[in-house]
């Protein structure tokens, strides 16, 4: 819990952008969501590596959005089946559907297809809200919460160190 | 600040060549257990492979010392191969799709021993004949269930209720109409007053019968008339008072007739007659449940042209859309396999295994020859137009095939163990989506059975006559479609099946009755008020004596 903590306060105080941990919180929501073993989901691991994209964030997001996935699968699974059997999509999914790509995305699953959708949506609600939020945290809570005692213990400990090195 | 961190490229190479080299070596060890677990769970034995060699160039597969225990005697094998191997066809897997060349099977062998029992310790046990008996889950309904089942049955009461309902009414407006209407009181009033009439007349003066002569003639003929009318209306009064009794006499019954066949249709209207084939039947042919069971689920749960199918996976609905690569999922263009023994010999071939089999263009074939102590054979020959439409016949024969030491079944006494006998068998016909012909024989001659020693009554007595019969029979037949299968089962067996669960079925059958009779006499409501019916038409009766009565005086009188 202090790991997750020292990790969460470091990313904050970090000097990287705010948008490099919204990118962060967005890719998570995709990454917990959806089923992890997809095709979708190493378009995002590229993602999330190759740029600057703040990994503590993600990692630490990660389990909360797969835990909400877990609990909404039910949702996604009428949601995909919606969106598949749409009939004015039908050409378009039948189109994806015989190319290689769309035959190994699993995009015809209704589960993979319904989460997919509205992580895609979370994602995009997410990135500015987790971007208004950490600039609101850096200008006015900031301070405020480097004078707690529980954020000096923090700092104090080996995890800080562990962390800051 | 650099937007690509160098580091993270590298990771990312990394891990997906990780994952890679991981799959490659764990994959052997992920398609055996899969392979293990999942054929174990369908035959209730344990299935086991020695080791699984995949290689990627060309894509292959190499199946090495397969053993599928028999789940009747977990110390021998079912079915032992000691080699499958396959060749995949890389274009297809790129579709997603498992597209075989030709699969050889060699080293294939039957009843081969095991070192170790194949008994699975949770697993499905052995299904023996008793053990089915004592384990059948006969039907246990919650009243709500009854209620449902009755409210959605076509009673019979019901209908007769309305017919009587629908008669008596017709009759109301007949009698009404003959005895109550304004016309005919009058009539009756009019032959009265002529009658006082002409009396008084001819009290006061006698002549005047001489004089009042047509006057009385006249009357005399109208009386005679009316008389007849009632005369008739008396017999039709009788054929309506019968037609009501008789009404009343279907509807009385009407509830014993529901609730037969509300029990016929859980399987529970003919004791153990009705119960075989809701219950035992099925687990005669375990195996073709499986089919039929597998066929059902083929089909599509939505059907709507404008709609993709669907269809449920175990990873949750899959929507298939039109697919362009024209092949099925999994596909065996040509099949070998052979084997022998010391006792026998087998071959067979097949041809176009696929699945789904309407994409695979041509008819998918089977056949097998073994040769031995007898000959045995089994062809199937399965021809999917499309979707929808499929012709698959079947056909085997075993021909007398020696048959040592075959565990029949396990009671808690002991086994019971054929020694020795010939068996015949034939299994013919054809099954389509909407229909199902399928006829199985299986006879064996001159049996040799051992049963278990401390054996008495009733067992003892069948275990003795079992010995002295020249054969053992049982006739499986299957019709009906594959939605609603209907398997009837005639055994020589049969008085073995009923003494043991006669008396259980007899105990439910009496349990759900009860039940059922009282769903159903809420359903038709109260019979006991059917006596109105004929009590109305008793009024009409009375009217009739009393007009006849009436008519009569007047003829004394006269």
């Amino acid at each position: 819990m202090l790991t997750i903590l020292a990790k969460l306060l470091k990313a904050l105080n970090s000097e990287q952008s705010p948008n490099q941990l919204a990118i962060a919180v967005s890719l998570a929501a995709i990454l917990g969501l959806t089923p992890f073993l997809s095709l979708h989901n190493a378009v995002v691991l590229m993602f999330a590596l190759w740029f600057r994209v703040n990994l503590s964030i993600l990692l630490i997001s990660y389990p909360l959005f797969a835990f909400i996935g877990y609990l909404l699968s039910p949702v996604f699974e009428n949601v995909g089946l919606s969106i598949l059997q749409s009939p004015s999509m039908l050409e378009m999914w039948e189109s994806f559907f015989n190319t290689v790509i769309g035959r190994w995305s699993n995009f015809y699953y209704s589960g993979v297809m319904g989460s997919l959708a509205v992580s895609i949506i979370a994602a995009i609600i997410l990135f500015p809200l987790t971007r208004i939020a950490v600039e609101a945290y850096r200008e006015k809570w900031l301070v405020k919460i480097e004078q707690f005692k529980v954020t000096k213990m923090l700092k104090a400990s080996k995890f800080w160190h562990l962390y800051s090195e | 600040m650099k937007v690509i961190r160098l580091w993270g490229v590298i990771a990312f190479f990394f891990l997906i060549a990780l994952f890679a080299a991981g799959w490659y070596l764990v994959a052997p060890g992920v398609v055996k257990s899969g392979l293990e677990s999942s054929g174990s769970e369908v035959l209730g034995a344990k299935v086991e492979i020695d080791t699984i060699e995949l290689s990627l160039f060309p894509t292959g597969v190499q199946i090495n010392g397969l053993q599928a225990a028999d789940p009747d005697q977990p110390m021998q094998n079912l079915v032992e191969i000691e080699q499958i191997r396959f060749a995949l066809d890389t274009d297809a897997l790129l579709w997603k799709k498992l597209q075989i060349d030709e699969l050889n099977l060699t080293g294939v062998q039957v009843g081969t021993k095991r070192t170790t029992s194949g008994e699975l310790a949770k697993g499905r046990a052995a299904e023996q004949l008793s053990q089915q008996v004592s384990s059948i889950e006969l039907p246990e309904l919650t009243e709500s269930e009854i209620r449902a089942m009755v409210a959605k049955a076509d009673l019979i009461t019901v209908k007769r209720l309305s017919e009587l309902d629908a008669s008596q009414e017709l009759m109301e407006a007949y009698w009404k109409k003959e005895l109550d209407a304004e016309e005919n009181k009058k009539q009756i009033k009019v032959l009265e007053s002529d009658f006082k009439r002409l009396t008084n007349r001819a009290k006061e003066n006698k002549m005047n019968l001489l004089t009042d002569r047509k006057a009385w003639k006249k009357l005399k003929k109208d009386i005679k008339k009316e008389k007849k009318r009632i005369s008739s209306l008396n017999e039709q009064f009788k054929i309506d008072q019968q037609t009501i009794k008789t009404q009343i006499a279907a509807v009385k019954a009407g509830p014993k007739a529901d609730l037969k066949a509300v029990m016929d249709n859980i399987g529970l209207g003919n004791g153990v007659a009705g119960l075989s084939d809701k219950f035992l039947g099925p687990e005669f042919t375990p195996w073709l449940r499986k089919a039929i069971d597998l066929m059902s689920g083929m089909k599509s749960e939505s059907g709507s042209s404008d709609q993709a199918l669907v269809y449920s996976t175990e990873q949750g609905l899959k929507v298939q859309f039109k697919d362009n690569q024209l092949f099925p999922d999994v596909l065996i263009k040509k099949i070998n396999l052979s084997g022998k023994d010391e006792k026998w010999s087998l071959n067979g071939s097949g041809a176009n295994l696929g699945y789904f089999p309407w994409l695979v263009g041509r008819p998918a074939t089977l056949d097998i020859e073994m040769n031995g102590s007898g000959k045995a054979d089994f062809s199937l020959l399965s021809d999917w137009k499309d979707e929808n439409e499929m012709q698959t016949k079947l056909s085997s024969t075993v021909d007398g095939w020696a048959v040592e030491n075959f565990n029949l079944m396990e009671t808690d006494l002991g086994s019971w163990v054929i020694k020795s006998a010939r068996l015949n068998s034939s299994l013919d016909g054809e099954i389509s989506m909407d229909k199902l012909d399928l006829s199985l024989s299986v006879i064996l001659n001159q049996p040799n059975i051992k049963a278990p020693e401390n054996l008495t009554g009733w067992q003892k007595t069948m275990a003795s006559s079992l010995n002295q019969q020249k054969q053992l029979s049982i006739d499986v037949k299957l019709t009906g479609t594959l939605e609603q299968p209907t398997f009837k089962v005639n055994s020589s067996l049969d008085s073995m099946f009923t003494q043991a669960i006669g008396e259980k079925v007899k105990q439910q059958a009496e349990k759900l009755k009860g039940k059922f009779s009282e769903a159903i006499s809420d359903k038709v409501g109260d019979l006991g008020e059917l006596e109105q019916y004929t009590k109305g038409l008793e009024q009409w009766s009375e009217k009739l004596k009393l007009n006849d009565g009436l008519l009569d005086g007047l003829k004394i009188k006269f």
